[in-house]
């Protein structure tokens, strides 16, 4: 072992690093879930609003909140499982816990500017802020509060970068390139002889991808909030309607990409933990992450299907690339943690538990956004509630379960106190079956043609919305169960972990 | 068939077959080994694969045909279309006729004068039947046929302000000005 290596070990060890590492990556857990808890009974009100039963409420209040509870759940989508693998890497190389403390405290400063903006200044045009409506609010807001939003948008943006700059240029220097770090010596060779240097894994892998492509979709999405920004203040400044679209989704469409394949980095270290299986880095696994790296610059496309002065072979091309990217995450992912599980005789706690569901409702929520991203069927479904349905699948079950999943595997390791299973199971059962409810309705929406982001919902089908908002209440009763429970654990003594499943830290890399 | 329905039943086909997929090896209780799990495993995924490409490369290929755009449109809705122009605004459909023709193409060119809006075609029994979208600066033309006369309600469904779910208007295709016989070339110009 040189001894540059030798001291970043030592580093790495020292216990008060070790307990700051510790002591952020919780207090971002807990961040996230109470955002989560919050967010999430947004989603409930809304649902609430849209049945018809709080009246003329939903005239003023749906846009602020629906603006609210999407950009707040796709900055966790994105922040959560960042979090998750900060606390990974940051156990291989000596990630700066002084910046990631900065990272915290601007995300706080987000919150606040996205209460202020939605609830006192009641913007309200979505998370997407689709250009030139921030502008034209019909009286309903004015345009200050487009910037305390714009600047917490751009507080996120920059976060994921931060990190996916640091986490390069500490990764290069430990695994020596970009190409170690995708492995890409597995394309040449799929059993690599140990040439002494450190090898790459799944989640060293999943990250690089999401580093790569956010890069350019944050320069991207920059350009955007400036173009906005000067807007504001120069009320003849104006821009291309178009042009603005096709930034807001490369950017945006990104974000919740990597937030996912994040996430999966998250699965890829705590599932063989559970299974006790390795989750090892083969040939099909690069080219799998080669793949997504690809798509992921061209599938954002598909959001501008209906836009048919887009050029038709963007159009084509954004079908061709949506395709592309569910091969990896059907045949690498899915099909990898499947077969992880598959007669290993797992013990169902709470946390594998979750990370299952996250892959059953990345799958099935995934279905729902392959049909749609075929041009042809978007036609008919597009900015219908199937689009609810599908990335509420994917985010909601998906990403929100690996969290949970995570957060059952994390907070005893990383306090020493212990999380009640069977709260655990009663709660992953409520949240199962209220969240599929929910999602469910969003797609039945979306067969009858209910347009989404509907304060009131077509005459004859507030019904659905109340049974996706009884769906809600069970996801509530869930979120409120683990909730109580973490707050019950501070009481608990501190042990320390002795269950090997329970081990701290990430599970070691595959030599 | 409404499309809609078609693509709810290829959801819960495959949806539901990946749930059962997903339950059933959750329940499987026996243990293996895993180094004899992995070479199945490996096996498995390589005939997955090849039948998933398959699969998507016809599925793609045949999706080619259900383009909205007009290079593949023109082909399949040939003759001359009713011209109808289209401007959205917050929160109203400006359109230059009351009344569709059934017996042959229309083609909608849209566009907004203020914030991007939706333009979809709702039919008679409540289905999209088209859309796209009305953005301020560009035209988007999208041609359709509406064969099944009726009263037919446009809607926005690109959220464009607080008066969103009430923008919409009502169109009737097929007998125009409640005068009888089917509304021709002629009538309805
Ligand atoms: C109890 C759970 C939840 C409920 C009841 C709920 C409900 C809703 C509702 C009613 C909408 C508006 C649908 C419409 O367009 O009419 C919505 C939008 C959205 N939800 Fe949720 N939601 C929940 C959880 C989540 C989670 C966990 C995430 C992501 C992690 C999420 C992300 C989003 C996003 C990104 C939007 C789009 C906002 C927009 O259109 O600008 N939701 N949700
Ligand atoms: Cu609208």
């Amino acid at each position: 072992m040189t001894t540059m290596q030798a001291t970043s070990e030592s580093v790495l060890r020292d216990p008060a690093r070790v307990r700051t590492v510790n002591r952020l990556t919780v207090l971002w857990v807990l961040t996230g879930f109470t955002l989560l808890l919050i967010l999430g009974l947004a989603g409930l009100l809304m649902r609430a609003m849209q049945s018809g039963i709080l009246g003329n409420a939903a005239l003023t209040w749906f846009y602020p909140i629906l603006t609210l509870h999407g950009i707040g759940m796709v900055a966790l989508v994105a922040l959560v499982p960042l979090a998750g693998c900060w606390y990974i890497f940051a156990q291989r190389v000596p990630m700066s816990t002084r910046l990631w403390a900065v990272c915290y405290g601007a995300t706080v400063l987000a919150v606040v500017l996205v209460l202020v903006s939605t609830l006192i200044g009641k913007f309200g045009t979505g998370w997407t802020f689709l250009y030139p409506l921030p502008y034209n609010s019909t009286g309903a807001w004015e345009v200050w509060s487009f910037v305390p939003f714009l600047l917490a948008v751009t507080i996120v943006v920059l976060v994921v970068l931060a990190i996916d700059i640091e986490f390069l240029w500490r990764g290069i220097r430990k695994y020596g390139s970009i190409g170690r770090m995708y492995g890409l010596e597995f394309l040449a060779d799929p059993h690599p002889a140990d040439d002494g240097r450190p090898r790459t894994d799944l989640a060293t892998i999943a990250m690089t991808t999401t580093a790569l492509t956010w890069i350019p979709a944050a320069l991207l999405g920059a350009v955007l909030v400036v173009l906005e920004l000067i807007q504001v203040f120069v009320p003849g400044f104006s821009i291309s309607a178009l042009l603005a679209k096709n930034l807001t989704f490369f950017a945006g469409h990104m974000l919740v990409n990597v937030g996912l394949y994040m996430a999966a980095a998250l699965l890829y270290v705590i599932l063989p933990v559970y299974a006790k299986r390795p989750w090892r880095v083969a040939r099909y696994v690069v080219i799998g992450w080669l793949a997504t790296t690809v798509a992921l610059w061209f599938a954002f496309y598909h959001h501008l299907y209906q836009d048919f002065a887009q050029p038709d072979a963007t159009q084509v091309i954004g079908q061709v690339f949506s395709y592309v990217s569910a091969f990896p995450a059907l045949l690498v992912t899915l099909f990898g943690g499947v077969m992880l599980v598959w007669r290993s005789g797992i013990r169902w706690s709470t946390a594998p538990i979750f990370l299952y569901m996250g892959m059953a409702g990345w799958a099935i929520g995934g279905t729902g956004a392959i049909l749609d991203s075929t041009a042809g069927i978007n036609q008919f479904m597009h900015n219908t509630l199937w689009v609810a349905g599908h990335f509420h699948g994917i985010m909601a079950m998906g990403v929100m379960m690996f969290f949970l999943g995570t957060l059952y595997y994390a907070y005893p390791v990383l306090t020493g106190r212990a999380l009640s299973e069977r709260i655990g199971h009663a709660a992953a059962a409520f949240i199962g079956v209220g969240g599929w409810t929910v999602v469910l309705v969003f797609f039945l929406s979306g067969v009858v043609s209910e347009p989404r982001r509907y304060a009131v919902q077509l005459p004859g089908t507030e019904w659905l919305a109340l049974v996706g908002m009884l769906g809600a209440v069970l996801v509530a009763i869930g979120g409120l169960l683990i909730a109580g429970d973490l707050i019950r654990s501070v009481r608990r003594p501190v042990s320390s972990p002795t269950e090997p499943e329970r081990q701290p830290g990430p599970a070691p890399a595959p030599a | 068939m409404p499309a809609q329905w078609m693509v709810g039943i290829a959801f819960v086909i495959l949806g539901g077959a990946l749930a059962a997929g997903f339950v059933w090896i959750a329940l499987d209780a026996r243990t293996e080994e895993w180094d004899g799990v992995y070479k199945r495993a490996g096996l498995l995924r390589r005939r997955w694969f090849v039948g998933l490409l398959a699969f998507a490369v016809v599925a793609f290929a045949v999706s080619m045909t259900w383009l909205p755009y007009q290079f593949v449109r023109a082909a399949q809705l040939p003759g001359q279309p009713l011209a109808v122009a289209v401007t959205g605004q917050q929160y109203a459909f400006n359109l230059d006729t009351q009344c569709l023709p059934t017996d042959k193409p229309v083609e909608f060119s849209v566009t907004s004068k203020d914030v991007t809006h939706g333009f979809a075609i709702y039919s008679p029994d409540g289905h999209i039947v088209g859309q796209t979208q009305a953005m301020p600066g560009y035209t988007n033309v999208l041609r359709v046929s509406l064969p099944t006369p009726g009263t037919y309600i446009l809607r926005c469904d690109e959220l464009c302000g607080p008066g969103h779910p009430f923008m919409q208007r009502q169109i009737t295709v097929g007998s125009c000005g409640g005068s009888a016989g089917a509304c021709g070339a002629s009538a309805c110009g």
